[in-house]
């Protein structure tokens, strides 16, 4: 009789293992390509990385972000590329991810050079409970969810079933609001608090007083805000974030990979400024700690975290890690230099100004302020991948440009793009803040072909004749698609 | 999961913003939701049914091809049925039935299905809802009660019932779903004013009309028999084919929009 149960069970098991793959195999083969499209934000970036890449960049929004008035607008993984001319650095931005996210993204990226860098963002702020239990967790997770370690047709079905949900809105809310009470906060130094609900509790009674003595409703809140983000200790058992950081540490062991671990600049000053030492105290453990941990196990950690002054902080009533020009060049010369010991031979000090030497213009370094002439043109002998997070390239800025002076009423804007797929999305802009009349924008639309090789584009703008003399020029690709479109030697002629 | 919360995108879209639709895109968005509350509501109840079997417990059947009945008498012996006994059990029996006078006898009738749409929430919409099948419920009946109905109908006159009772039964939903009567409304005269417009706003997939015919299909089929006695019956690898459609299409056509089971709100 047991037998009989043994043998009915045991051959509907296996049937039912036969079909298991027969099924996924069928959703692979017909299925998995559509919903990947659809549903994975992330496979356009990860393809976009080619197998030969030498220094890949994971990063969010702080790679990618840049001030209105930055000349270079180029992201950090750009800027560590011109540090290593010679080799090919990739970057997947990914905006709000974190390690879990990057993980993913590893999974499923291929890099077939001996020894490539792979430099992770590390985000402090990532490490705390808002970050942790943050409501754009969902839509992150479902959108990595298909690339998930497991039969693709299993991944579909835990999509169906949602499963990528970590609650509802107020589960959300209720387990952050527990974390800050009941989460320990450690110092070296004696703090006045034990978790950020008391100390939150006592920016809310007290609030912060202005120089006459009055409540400072912006402060107040700016203050609360920054406790609530930064009053943690890193909990190397418990933190999901460390957990995911030494997976991605057991991975690139496997792959043999040389890792980075880019910790980013927090705006200290500011949390200085606010809380005193104490603040500051906090973060500088967690930031040892972090280091000293990820160290101990072989990977290169690069401290940024005091690196970024204030001013250089884009939003200056909100903790990001977005950075004007200088902040982003400071972090990727910081990068480059730390990464110098095992890429010495690649290594260029000078950055971007030894690589226009080496193309022979050294005569235009990025930043000079050429004066015009009516048929004036410019080149930029440096190729720039847009697309696939990377939203703006080949950008040309010039400031004070007197069009009146120059006669122009056109500028015709020559650029050399190469695509491996057709990308109608891709534009090119122009943004002029004049004397006598204010801020233009004009884009027009560039299509692009996918036929893999170099081709000569050229868009013409009007110039409005009340424009007087531009303040600031700007001229730049923008291609919002995932689509990847390599752009170099910029011209402009003005007619 | 898989008809349901397909279905529900497009439903969703339409109750939305019914001016941006044409006139037959709202009528296949009122129709996608007399599947879809029954795709989702049908599907719960079998998991419900089929997890309590698994404890021991037999609970009895919640749907029985409701959009196959005749009349909308009908329709109530097989949809919901876990409700509308109870209303029948301990109201309407105990109020007298229709064993009394006509005008108690609507009382009656207007009473159970007035509380039966006020028992989804306290909203017009499902007083409206209930008021309207009260209203059919009773001209049916007296039509019935006029007519000869004792010989066997024919098919086309079962095929011309049936389209009847689903087309009213789909009308009636739209004050369902609709989160106010002014809404239901505008359902109703978009479908008139938007005749015109072009019919390209919508994209269904063609797997969701794929699963959606094979549901309608197995209605048909099942009419007057349950699923588990007729597949019980099929030889095995037939029977594991039917599995195997039926596990694929969950796993791989499931819909990826976070679509609650409907009734949790009642």
């Amino acid at each position: 009789m047991n037998k009989d149960i043994a043998t009915y069970l045991g051959s509907r098991l296996i049937l039912l293992l036969i079909l298991f793959v027969i099924l996924n195999q069928i959703y692979v083969v017909f299925f998995l390509e559509s919903d990947l499209q659809k549903h994975c934000k992330a496979i356009g970036k990860i393809r976009a990385v080619d197998s030969d890449t030498d220094i890949l960049y994971l990063g969010e929004s702080s790679n990618t972000a840049f001030r209105q008035d930055d000349v270079d607008t180029r992201p950090i993984s750009a800027m560590i590329h011109d540090f290593y001319p010679e080799l090919k650095v990739k970057n997947v931005t990914y905006e709000a991810s974190h390690a879990g996210i990057y993980l993913s993204l590893l999974e499923n990226i291929s890099l077939e050079n001996e020894n490539p860098v792979v430099i992770v963002t590390m985000n402090m702020r990532s490490f705390n409970a808002r970050w942790i239990h943050s409501k754009l967790e969902n839509a992150l997770r479902k959108s990595t969810l298909l690339l998930e370690n497991r039969p693709a047709i299993v991944n579909r079905l835990l999509m169906g079933l949602s499963a990528y949900q970590s609650g509802t809105e107020a589960e959300i809310l209720e387990e952050i609001q527990e974390h800050w009470k009941n989460d320990v906060i450690r110092s070296e130094l004696e703090l006045n608090y034990e978790s950020i609900y008391e100390w939150n509790r006592a920016i809310a009674i007290n609030g912060v007083l202005d120089s006459l003595g009055k409540w400072d409703e912006a402060k107040t809140q700016l203050s609360a805000h920054y406790v609530k983000t930064y009053a943690f200790s890193i909990d190397t058992l418990t933190n999901p974030r460390i957990k995911d950081f030494d997976a991605i540490i057991s991975l690139s062991k496997k792959r043999g990979w040389k890792l980075v671990f880019n910790l980013m600049a927090e705006n200290t000053e500011k949390a200085a400024a606010l809380h005193g030492n104490q603040l500051l105290s906090l973060m500088e453990s967690n930031r040892d700690l972090l280091h000293s941990y990820f160290s101990r196990k072989g990977v290169l950690v690069v401290d940024n975290l005091e690196l970024v002054s204030d001013e250089q902080f884009i939003d200056q009533d909100w903790t990001t890690e977005h950075y004007a020009q200088k902040g982003r060049m400071k972090i990727a010369q910081h990068v480059s230099s730390s990464m110098s010991p095992f890429l010495a031979a690649y290594y260029r000090e000078e950055g971007r100004l030894a690589e226009l030497a080496l193309a022979g213009e050294k005569s235009h370094s990025w930043n000079a302020q050429d004066h015009f002439e009516k048929g004036h043109e410019y080149n930029n002998m440096t190729e720039v991948s847009t697309g696939a997070g990377v939203e703006f390239g080949c950008t040309f800025q010039r400031k004070d440009v007197d069009l009146v002076a120059l006669g122009a009423t056109t500028v015709q804007v020559k650029i050399m793009a190469s695509s491996k797929t057709l990308n109608d999305q891709a534009s090119m802009v122009l943004e002029l803040v004049g004397t006598a009349r204010g801020y233009i924008f004009d884009s027009k639309p560039m299509k692009i072909s996918g036929s893999d090789s170099w081709a000569n584009y050229e868009i013409e703008f009007n110039l409005p004749p009340d424009i007087a003399t531009a303040e600031a020029l700007k001229v730049y690709v923008h291609n919002p698609s995932d689509i990847q479109v390599k752009v170099k030697d910029i011209s402009l002629i003005f007619n | 999961m898989v008809i349901a919360d397909n279905l529900s995108v497009f439903v969703d879209q339409v109750y939305e913003a019914p001016s941006g639709y044409s006139g037959l895109e709202i009528l296949l968005g009122m129709g996608f939701y007399s599947f879809q509350i029954y795709a989702d509501f049908f599907g719960y109840s079998i998991i419900a049914i089929g997890s309590a079997r698994l404890l021991g417990v037999k609970l009895m059947d919640n749907f029985k091809t409701p959009y196959l009945s005749l009349g909308i008498g009908e329709f109530w012996q097989r949809w919901h049925i876990s409700l509308s006994t109870w209303f029948r059990d301990y109201l309407y029996f105990p109020m007298g039935g229709n064993r009394v006078a006509i005008w108690r006898w609507l009382y009656n009738i207007f009473t159970v299905f007035l509380l039966s749409g006020i028992w989804h929430g306290a909203n017009w919409t499902f007083v409206f809802w209930g008021g309207l099948y009260a209203l059919v419920y009773v001209i049916e009946n007296r039509l019935d009660s006029v007519c000869d109905t004792s010989a066997k109908p024919s098919f086309l006159k079962r095929l011309i019932l049936t389209a009847k009772t689903f087309i009213l039964v789909t009308l009636i939903w739209v004050f369902f779903r609709s989160p106010s009567i002014t809404v239901a409304f505008e359902m109703f005269g978009a479908v008139w004013s938007n005749l015109s417009l072009p019919s390209s706003s919508l994209q269904v997939l063609a797997v969701i009309w794929l699963t959606l015919g094979a549901f309608i299909l197995s209605d048909f089929l099942l009419y007057n028999k349950r699923f588990d006695t007729v597949i019980s019956a099929l030889s095995m690898p037939v029977r594991w084919s039917v599995y195997a459609f039926l596990l694929f299409a969950v796993c791989s056509f499931s819909g990826v929009t976070d679509h609650p089971f409907i009734y949790f709100q009642f």
